[in-house]
């Protein structure tokens, strides 16, 4: 168990990082905002198996604001890129292989993936709380 | 009764990806008027991403994409219901 704490303390920044990778580098590499968001959320669950859920309210209230908050970044950046630039003139931007290229799906894969992990974590969040009390009622 | 009709739709299955073009292959027998070779040729020089699934994803089919998202959100906020439920 003190090798498990141990270890997942020490993973976890490195996942995180790895997630906000493959996020960022959504529209140059596979991945994109979905499998980020996920990335992402695995970090918080293997927290949320290991150390448990102390705050559950407080945690699913501040992901449930960051959810909204990216679903609506999504939706606004997706509605701007259909109605005013796909429609009649390209949405190029910068050189093709640049991290600073194709912007629009750039910010596009950046929202969704913050989106994806605020939901997974509150699902993640929800059900280590469930098990939590099914645990305690056995014992 | 249920075995043949298993064999039959393996069968048809099998019929179906062995007239699929190769893998890899281009121009296919898809290709040439289909809309597949229109994203390849002009996906990375209209969007400048190397990622024309990501392309194809989030700025051709963007509404699609976005419904997804909201599939997700739907699916949290019902968990999220179904937890207030229980307490």
């Amino acid at each position: 168990m003190i090798i498990l704490r141990v270890t997942s303390k020490l993973m976890f920044p490195f996942i995180l990082l790895f997630g906000a990778y493959v996020a960022v580098h959504g529209h140059l590499t596979p991945g994109g905002s979905f499998p980020a968001g996920a990335i992402i959320a695995s970090a918080f669950l293997l927290y949320a198996l290991v150390y448990s859920v102390e705050h559950e309210r407080e945690e699913i209230i501040f992901s449930e604001v960051f959810e909204e908050l990216g679903l609506v970044a999504v939706g606004i950046a997706i509605s701007l890129v259909m109605l005013l630039l796909y429609s009649f003139i390209t949405i190029y931007s910068g050189t093709p292989l640049q991290l600073f290229s194709a912007l629009p799906l750039f910010f596009i894969d950046i929202f969704g993936a913050v989106e994806v992990a605020a939901g997974i974590t509150i699902i993640a969040v929800i059900f280590v709380a469930w098990r939590d009390e099914d645990v305690t009622k056995d014992d | 009764m249920r075995e043949l009709i298993l064999v039959g739709l393996a069968a048809l299955l099998m019929f179906t990806a062995w007239s699929l073009p190769a893998f890899g292959s281009y121009p296919n027998k898809l290709g040439g008027t289909s809309v597949s070779s229109y994203y390849i040729n002009n996906a990375v020089s209209e969007t400048g991403a190397a990622n024309i699934v990501a392309t194809i994803v989030w700025l051709y089919r963007g509404y699609d994409t976005l419904g997804e998202s909201t599939i997700l959100f739907t699916a949290v906020v019902s968990i999220l219901l179904l937890a207030r439920w229980k307490k």
